[in-house]
């Protein structure tokens, strides 16, 4: 019981053999385990970091196009605007000149039509005038007198219509 | 009760369990042969245990051992401080040595630790450790200075330690099985059935677990004190 003798020496052996099998069949494996984990872990998460600056960087870049081609919309929308109205404007113009013109082409041909309409009646006017005249002055005045009564007539008509 | 006195001493005796027949015949002690059979069961089951690990832990089994070596790890961590990172893996292997040895009582064998062979080859062990663990951090100048702190006067006490220690080491623990063992088997005496059943849970896995603990405990802050 109490004695001490050299069969210490098989307590140490025993826990040194002891210590040497835990240390390769328990503490190594799970530290190795541990540590892969952990390394793993870091590099997800540098991958996750790296991953969130390039994210961050296209986002930034996406905003500024964003932007941009807002801008250039702007400026497209202005400068279509601004031809439009140019266009409207000439249009404006264009379609004022025409209707004058076709004001001015509508009076010219009323005109004509009038000093045609006039000019008929004229020439229907001195034929009744004529046959009147014939018909007063019977069958005496030669056809050069009946001629120039007729024109003085005309001409007397003419100047009471203040032509 | 001289007949009990000469049945516990029985009890108590070491012995022989074969021997080998090299160099004219090697006894192997019976504390030692039951010490190899706690080592091969420690290392099977620690064997299966860490068995095609995962680095992704897939099962439970994993899950286990690691939080089990975790807090081992983080337990000792604590008191040795990071220089002490080292010895973590020898004193896992001692507690779980001496937890095993204070429980194996309960499957009818001799718990090695009543040999005092194996405690106080434990206790040397440990003020081995003890002081490589000083002179490791301290060197060797560092390590022989450190007798004369805090005051030159207490010299002889600091060497007075390095036996006082492991001697309170091994004989705690020794101690506290055979005390163990001789109260378990007089209450076994007064009445042998049920009676025991409350004390066996108390002095043969409450002391034993505890004592293992205190050993370890001991030694890692032993070993602090002489790394600081």
């Amino acid at each position: 019981m109490l004695t001490l003798n050299w069969n210490i020496i098989w307590t140490f052996v025993n826990l040194i053999v002891l210590f040497l099998l835990l240390k390769k069949f328990l503490f190594r494996p799970v530290k190795n385990i541990m540590a892969e984990r952990e390394n793993m872990l870091n590099r997800q998460l540098e991958d996750a970091r790296e991953k969130e600056k390039v994210a961050a960087g296209k986002l930034k870049e996406a905003q500024s196009l964003l932007k941009n081609a807002d801008e250039k919309a702007r400026q497209k929308a202005a400068a279509i605007l601004e031809e439009a109205e140019k266009r409207n404007n000439t249009l404006i113009v264009q379609a004022q000149e025409e209707a004058d013109k076709i004001l001015a082409d509508s009076q010219k041909r009323a005109d004509k039509e009038r000093e045609k309409l006039l000019s008929d009646s004229r020439d229907e006017i001195a034929g009744i005038a004529l046959s009147a005249a014939k018909r007063l002055a019977g069958a005496h005045i030669s056809q050069q007198e009946e001629r120039r009564l007729f024109e003085q007539l005309l001409s007397e008509a003419g100047g009471n219509n203040g032509e | 009760m001289g007949n009990l006195a000469e049945e516990l001493m029985a009890e108590l005796e070491c012995e022989t369990a074969f021997t080998i027949p090299v160099f004219g015949g090697l006894a192997i002690p019976e504390s030692v042969a039951v010490t190899w059979l706690i080592v091969a069961v420690l290392v099977i089951v620690s064997a299966l245990l860490t068995r095609n690990l995962k680095v992704v832990p897939a099962t439970k089994r994993q899950i286990f051992v690691e939080f089990c070596v975790d807090k081992a790890e983080g337990f000792f961590g604590e008191i040795l401080g990071e220089h002490g990172k080292r010895y973590i893996p020898y004193l896992i292997a001692a507690v779980l040595y001496i937890g095993c040895a204070n429980l194996i009582g309960l499957f009818g064998l001799k718990p090695p630790t009543k040999d005092l062979n194996v405690t106080a080859g434990l206790a040397i062990m440990s003020i081995m450790l003890i002081e490589y663990a000083g002179l490791h951090k301290k060197g060797a100048k560092g390590f022989l200075k450190s007798f004369a702190q805090p005051m030159a006067v207490i010299t002889p006490i600091n060497i007075l330690e390095i036996i006082i220690k492991p001697l309170s080491l091994c004989m705690r623990l020794f101690g506290n099985v055979l005390g163990a063992f001789v109260v378990m088997e007089l209450i076994k005496i007064i009445m042998p059935a049920f009676l025991p059943i409350p004390f066996s849970i108390y002095f043969d896995i409450f002391d034993g677990l505890i004592q293992a603990y205190v050993f370890v405990f001991l030694t890692s802050l032993f070993m602090k004190e002489s790394m600081e």
